[in-house]
């Protein structure tokens, strides 16, 4: 779904979740929101695509994370070592 | 918990939960370590270690600058538990994005395992957490969109 840039409409969503319109929509603004979709309208007709620009800035959120924690967990092991602390 | 957005690290130190504790509780001992790396040195701008008391850490990258990074301590419960919001400021990418960290300290023989859940809450911007609807079938499905999306 909206992968390889291609459009979607709202429709699609609906069918492909077990959940009440309402429900999605509000996933769709929230993902809307976090410019992680866009939503171009025609007409009465509203259409989605993926920014996958801002996908990569969330799975690089985790990395960074990930290295930030490790990086310091190591440092803290170095800081509670030292003899005199 | 949301799949692809929370790190769950755990390691065992060599000391008693009350001196690993205490390296999180003072801007003297959290300045010294808390860094994924030696090149990159962090200063605290401030430390207000209370329930509700917020902190600011400086982050120097060499060649890009500063990153400044925000939070409040929300839990504190000395030497079990400690839970603070982590939120980056402008003009870092990740900017806004409210983030939750829970440290646990649990006593082992060897001395203490840490555990360290960092939770991005609101990271796809769902930021009314407190929201009647948002509950944990929502956040599954919003995990769901995602896989989705990013296939």
């Amino acid at each position: 779904m909206l992968h390889d840039g291609t459009e979607e409409t709202a429709t699609t969503f609906f069918d492909a979740f077990d959940s009440a319109q309402p429900t999605i929509s509000k996933h769709i603004k929230a993902l809307e929101n976090a410019k992680l979709i866009s939503r171009r309208v025609e007409g009465r007709q509203h259409y989605f695509q993926a920014n996958p620009l801002m996908l990569n800035v969330l799975s690089e959120w985790v990395h960074r994370h990930q290295l930030l924690w490790t990086g310091s967990l190591d440092r803290l092991e170095g800081y509670l070592d030292q003899p005199n602390e | 918990m949301n799949n692809g957005s929370t790190i769950v690290l755990t390691r065992t130190f060599s000391h008693p939960p009350e001196r690993v504790f205490d390296a999180f509780s003072t801007a003297e001992a959290i300045a010294r370590w808390l860094s994924p790396s030696d090149e990159i040195h962090m200063s605290v701008q401030g430390f207000d270690f209370m329930v509700e008391g917020s902190y600011k850490y400086l982050f120097r990258v060499p060649n890009q600058g500063e990153l400044e990074l925000t939070g409040r301590f929300l839990e504190i419960d000395r030497p079990t538990r400690l839970s603070f919001s982590w939120c980056w400021q402008e003009p870092d990418p990740h900017a806004g994005i409210d983030s939750h960290v829970l440290v646990e300290f649990f006593e082992v023989p060897e001395g203490t395992r840490l555990s360290l859940t960092h939770t991005k809450l609101d990271g796809v911007g769902m930021n009314k957490r407190h929201d009647a609807g948002w509950n944990g079938s929502l956040r599954r499905l919003e995990t769901h969109l995602l896989i989705h999306l990013r296939k």
